[in-house]
This record gives structure tokens, C-alpha cells and sequence, in this order.
């Protein structure tokens, strides 16, 4: 007996055919798209911060007149460190990919917690699109994926190219609008803007 | 439907007290409103003429101020929407739409006793100052209001998602006790929930208030120290049995707190059905009446803490999109307590309208790996194993021993009890440590789906399957990919053509 999937009929049983699983392409085989490369020169600039980051600590050393050998471990630990943080910061920019589906959003990321997220369109609750004054410079956006409750987003994108983020957030926001509006024939004209509403006050929640 | 309420109509002038609560409320959370307060009296002695003027006016701005909010508060219902208009100088003009609204409390705060009085409190999906408060207003009235807004609510939806419900629900309209609890299940619900946090704040600020010193040299003590060596230290046994009886008469002891608060809080506890909506009543201090349309529930966990497994009871928690708890304050979910396994048999059928279709409490459930415990497993016995290499056996590092040893076997704990299973459309999640718990997930109330793998994982075929969900993310550490694979496509499968409010 199979454990799971132990009584698969309920009464009111799902209208749809299960797939064979060897027909399945699972959300975690889908072929994805990279960042714009450009993001992995937007990270290697941002870890420059690390410069004065380590002479600081070195001239205040200095300062208080530490003993050489303290100086030096001292230096090489914290130089290791700004290394090994620099390294796995362009390493881990450069694992997050994406891909838009035709009913999901899917997102990969991660180094050694290697994460496959999917966000299916009628959860999708609000989009944002912000731009720090790095990714203005390299001519990108982070886009942002909002659902339900949590108030923290979903899915964060950061490196897209900013023609590309608008063109995707307004695809995003019609097939969410579209979702939402479906079934209810009547309403479809005035539902978007209800759920707008809603979805404003959901995502200011956090800010209060 | 009703035309009763189309009218933009004034709340009753009782509302006044709780305009007036709010205000002081405002008051005291903004402080420095106080500050001139305190200062006077601080400068004159606080038996000063100056402060008794002061707290006059402060009076007589409050209730002033109250009563102008009274006089500008018109709330109305049409056209599918509560309009609320308020405020007299920052005008307030609020349009909640009904199928927005979350939940509808009512609540009997004390002040309102004498009166028969209700507040009916609207909460919608959004923040809390969205929460809409019509105070003051009688029973009748209440239940009219309540009425309507979930009925405009109810043809909304039976337009379109629940036109089926109707077919098989003859009882429509009708409304069917499903639930409901006696004092004696209450005390049992207040000793098997006894809050292990109330358990260390009170007995650690009465053992810091006591002079140990006297008591030391007091002559009941040392009676007593005599009696123990007399009569108990003489044998093992009735020491284990002596320890023991004190552990229970403590934990007895301090249970009398919760038992309280269960009884006061919930007593009499009744659990109804009216279309698709459960209403809970209850509550001896304030009368509570929440109600909660059973599509809003986004998750449904029994839970059992340790005491409750010996007695074989489990409490069942309706959890919604999170921030949006039927009790906002306390943050807690609507609950059932003191259920038996029969009895949440028998009631899951009862609830049908809830996005979970499993009507049967699972027995058995399929555990995570193994790898899980090893990961976490080392850290607490290398500590104390390498402290012991270093500077060898002492009563220091015997502690430490034995507290690895507890780590260990809480983690083992918890490793054993961590499980899944999928049947068809909801997947159920055991968790626990010493307690235990059954999360209870349809799979159509999923936002997001994520599968986590560490390399080692990815090596062995296995996953942690992440469901997020609008009551907040459930974890399923260390599962076969495979299994991990067909929960989450179900879920996408299930979620990518859903296309009604799940919210």
C-alpha cells in the first residue's frame, strides 16, 4: 500500500484527471531564466562596501596601539572574511534564475539552501517594482511578488533589465486581474479595483 | 433583501462609554497627553486644588469629545457595502464591501451588561484599522445586522463559488448547535492547555518575594524538614512517590489559573452553524459571539499539548489569514476545546463548506527522514563531549551531559513525530515534541509552493517542501523529492484554475 495518497476518493472528488506522474514536469524541472548578468557586476560593485569596512577596524587598531601579532590575525580574519562574504554573495547572485509560466511565477535561488518557489497567478495579490540608486545606475528593478497574509513578499527578483520588469509586472497584474475577475461576470468590471483596495492595505500592514 | 439598515442611522447615546473607553485608551497609549497631568501634581503635591481641576476638564474633554463622536457616527448597508461616516474635523469616510469582510464578533464588554447592550465588531482582510466597531446596540439588533451582512455576503458568493451548496444543505437558514461544552469539559480544557509561561512568571515573582532566611530558622519548616526525614527519606520509593505528589499539587496548583480564565472566558461554550458560517458564544465576563464564514479558514490544526495526550483530548483551531484572528488581541484563532477523537469524528462531516474535504483524524502518517535528526543531532554531545575530554568528569560537565542527553532525545522527539500525508486534496502534517499536532492543509488554500535542497539532500533524493499559505508557511523537512513533488503540483494543479477568493 502506498502511504500516501491512502483513500484518494472523498465525495466530492476534484474534477480534473490526475496525471500519470511520468507525464508530470515537475515546477522544480522547468527550465529557467538568469538574471541579467549585468546584476552579477551590480553585486560585485556593492561588495566594495567592504573596503572601508576593513580599514576602519585596522586604523582604529592601529589607533589603540594593538600588538603586531593581534594587528595582523586580526587583519587576516576580517579580510577572509570580506572574502569568503564577497565570493558567495556573487556565487548565490549568480543561482537565482526565473520563469514565467503560463498559471505560475517560478523562482530559483540559493546556494547551499537551493530553492525552487512557484507563486500561482490567481494568489498573486499585488506586484511592486523598486529601483535603488545601483540598479538605476545599471538600468534594472527588483521586482517584488505579494500574496496573502504574510506581509512580506513571496518571490523577490532583483536584476532585471527595466523595460523588461514593467512590461512583466503589467503581464503579472493582468493575468491576477484576469483570475480574479473570471467567473464573476457581473462584477468583472469593478473587482479589480475592490481587490486593489484590499491589496494596498494588506501590504501596508507591516509599515504600521 | 432587508431595507432596514439602508438608511445612514446613529448608533445609541450608550455608545458613548465605549467612545469614551476608546479615548482614554488613546490617551493613555499617547502618554504625553498625561504629562501635565503628572506635572502638576508633581509640582503642587497631588492633593493640589490644580489637579482636581485638571482631571475635571480632563473629564469633561473626554466625554465631550466622546459625545461629538457619538453625534458624527452614521453607519448604513447597501448596495453590497457597510458605509460608516465619521469624525468631525478629519472627516472618516469608510466603504467596507461585504465580501470583503472577514468576520462579524460580538461582544459584551462589561459596561454593556447592565444595558443588554452589544458591540458588533467588523473585521475585514486588511488592517486593523480597518476594523469597523457599531457600539451599543441591543440584542435584536445585533443579530439583525450580523444577519445581513453575511446573507448580502452569502448571495455574492452563491452566485457564483457556492451555488452547489444549496443542493445539498436542505438546512439553509436554519441554525444547528454543533458544539458544545460543559463546565467540567472547560476545567479539563484549562488543565491540559496550563500555559507553562504563567507557570514561571508567577512562581518566579512569589519565590523572589519570600525571605528565605526567615524562613529558614522558622519553626514549621524545620517541622517539616523533620517529617520528610522521618517518614520519606527512608526508603527510594517513597521518595519518587513524594517528588512526584509534589510536581502534580504544583502544576494543580497553578492549572487553577487557567481553568479560571477557560471558564470566565469561554463557559458556556457553544459551537452553531448557520449556512456557511460557524458562530461561537460563550464567556462569563464579557459575552463573546464570533462568527467566522467557514471559507475563511485557511487551516485547521488539532493540537494536543502533553497533558492533553494523557487525557486524550485535542483542541481543534480555525486559523485565518494571518493578522486577521477572530480575536485580534490575543491573536488567537477561533477554537473547540476538550474534543475527543470520536467527537472531531463526528463533527468534521458537519463542517462540510470548508476548503478541507477529510472528514476522519488520520492515525498514522508517513515520517521524514532520518537525516534530519543527524543534522541536528552532534552539536549538543560533542559539546559535552569534548568539554569532558578537556577537563574531565565534574559535576559541571555531568550537567552537560545529561542536558545533551535531554537535547538529544527532544530532538529524537521531535524527528519521530514529524509526518505527512497526502489524501487527495488535503495534506495533513503531524508535528510535535512531547505534545502532539495535526495541521490540517487544503491543498487549494496554497499561495506558494517551494521545494528546499541542500546539497546532501539533493544526493539522496530528498526535499523540504515548503506550503505557504495565508494563516502563514507550513514546513515538511526531509522527504522524498518524489513526495515532496506530487504535494506541491497537486497544490499547483489545484490553486492554477481556482480562480475564487481563497482569502
Amino acid at each position: 500500500m502506498d502511504p500516501v495518497n491512502t483513500t484518494p476518493t472523498t465525495e466530492n472528488a476534484p474534477n480534473r484527471v490526475p496525471l500519470a506522474e511520468a507525464a508530470w514536469l515537475s515546477f522544480d524541472q522547468v527550465a529557467l531564466t538568469p538574471v541579467e548578468p549585468s546584476y552579477i557586476k551590480q553585486v560585485q560593485l556593492e561588495n566594495l562596501v567592504f573596503i572601508p569596512l576593513l580599514i576602519a577596524p585596522t586604523v582604529f587598531g592601529f589607533l589603540i596601539s594593538l600588538p603586531a601579532l593581534a594587528l595582523i590575525s586580526l587583519v587576516t580574519g576580517l579580510l577572509l572574511l570580506a572574502l569568503i562574504i564577497s565570493f558567495g554573495r556573487i556565487r548565490y547572485a549568480k543561482t537565482i534564475a526565473y520563469a514565467v509560466c503560463e498559471h505560475e511565477i517560478i523562482m530559483e535561488k540559493g546556494l547551499l539552501w537551493h530553492k525552487r518557489i512557484s507563486l500561482p497567478y490567481t494568489r498573486l495579490q499585488h506586484v511592486s517594482l523598486s529601483q535603488g540608486p545601483l540598479e538605476r545606475h545599471f538600468n534594472q528593478h527588483t521586482l517584488k511578488c505579494f500574496s496573502a497574509g504574510s506581509g512580506s513578499a513571496e518571490i523577490t527578483l532583483p536584476g532585471i533589465q527595466s523595460d523588461t520588469a514593467e512590461s512583466l509586472r503589467q503581464h503579472l497584474l493582468a493575468k491576477a486581474a484576469l483570475n480574479q475577475g473570471g467567473p464573476k461576470t457581473a462584477t468583472t468590471q469593478l473587482d479589480p479595483l475592490v481587490d486593489q483596495a484590499a491589496v494596498s492595505t494588506i501590504v501596508e500592514r507591516p509599515h504600521e | 433583501m432587508s431595507k432596514r439598515f439602508e438608511q445612514w442611522a446613529a448608533l445609541s447615546p450608550w455608545s458613548i462609554i465605549s467612545f469614551s473607553l476608546g479615548t482614554i485608551k488613546l490617551i493613555l497609549n499617547n502618554g504625553y497627553a498625561l504629562i501635565p497631568v503628572v506635572y502638576t501634581g508633581w509640582q503642587q503635591g497631588f492633593n493640589s486644588p490644580w489637579v482636581i481641576v485638571v482631571l475635571a476638564a480632563t473629564v469633561i474633554a473626554v466625554f465631550s469629545f466622546s459625545s461629538l463622536q457619538w453625534a458624527k457616527y452614521r453607519y448604513r448597508l447597501q448596495e453590497d457595502k457597510l458605509g460608516i461616516r465619521q469624525g468631525l474635523i478629519f472627516k472618516k469616510n469608510h466603504q467596507i464591501p461585504l465580501n470583503k469582510i472577514q468576520n462579524v464578533r460580538l461582544v459584551q464588554p462589561l459596561y454593556f451588561r447592565p444595558m443588554g447592550l452589544y458591540s458588533l465588531v467588523v473585521e475585514t482582510a486588511g488592517s486593523k484599522k480597518d476594523e469597523a466597531v457599531l457600539a451599543a446596540v441591543n440584542y435584536r439588533q445585533a443579530m439583525q445586522l450580523k444577519r445581513a451582512l453575511f446573507s448580502q455576503q452569502e448571495q455574492a458568493n452563491s452566485a457564483s463559488s457556492e451555488a452547489a451548496t444549496q443542493a445539498d444543505q436542505p438546512v439553509r437558514g436554519i441554525t444547528t448547535t454543533l458544539v458544545t461544552k460543559s463546565v467540567k469539559d472547560l476545567i479539563l480544557f484549562g488543565l491540559y492547555q496550563n500555559n507553562l509561561f504563567w507557570f514561571s512568571v508567577i512562581s518566579g515573582s512569589i519565590l523572589g518575594q519570600l525571605d528565605w532566611e526567615q524562613l529558614e530558622q522558622s519553626q514549621i519548616k524545620q517541622t517539616i524538614w523533620q517529617w520528610y526525614e522521618t517518614t520519606i527519606a527512608v526508603n527510594i520509593i517513597t521518595q519518587v512517590v513524594f517528588a512526584l505528589a509534589l510536581l502534580v499539587t504544583l502544576y494543580l496548583l497553578l492549572s487553577l489559573i487557567s481553568i479560571a480564565s477557560a471558564i470566565l472566558k469561554y463557559h458556556p461554550y457553544q459551537l452553531a452553524r448557520r449556512h456557511d458560517t460557524i458562530h461561537r458564544s460563550g464567556g462569563l465576563l464579557a459575552k463573546q459571539n464570533d462568527s467566522l464564514a467557514l471559507s475563511r479558514v485557511q487551516l485547521i490544526e488539532f493540537s494536543q499539548p502533553v497533558i492533553g495526550r494523557l487525557l486524550q483530548l485535542w483542541t481543534i483551531n480555525f486559523k485565518q489569514v494571518k493578522g486577521n484572528e477572530v480575536e485580534q488581541m490575543a491573536k488567537r484563532h477561533m477554537l473547540i476545546p476538550s474534543m475527543k477523537r470520536q467527537q472531531i469524528d463526528e463533527l468534521m462531516p458537519k463542517l462540510n463548506g470548508l476548503a478541507a474535504t477529510a472528514t476522519v483524524l488520520p492515525t498514522h502518517y508517513r515520517g521524514i527522514h532520518i537525516g534530519w535528526f543527524w543534522r541536528r543531532a552532534w552539536l549538543a554531545p560533542l559539546i559535552a563531549l569534548l568539554n569532558t575530554l578537556f577537563i574531565g568528569i565534574n559535576p559541571f560537565t555531568e550537567t552537560l551531559l545529561f542536558i545533551a542527553a535531554v537535547v538529544t532525545a527532544l530532538i529524537y522527539a521531535r524527528y519521530r513525530q514529524w509526518g505527512y500525508l497526502l489524501q487527495a486534496d488535503n495534506c495533513w502534517i503531524h508535528t510535535g515534541v512531547l505534545g502532539q499536532s495535526w495541521q490540517l492543509v487544503s491543498l487549494k488554500k496554497v499561495q506558494h509552493v517551494c521545494i528546499t535542497q541542500t546539497p546532501g539532500q539533493r544526493k539522496r533524493q530528498l526535499a523540504t517542501l515548503t506550503l505557504g499559505l495565508a494563516s502563514g508557511e507550513q514546513h515538511i523537512p526531509y522527504i522524498p523529492l518524489k513526495d515532496a513533488r506530487q504535494i506541491a503540483e497537486t497544490a499547483l494543479q489545484l490553486t492554477q484554475q481556482d480562480h475564487h477568493n481563497w482569502i
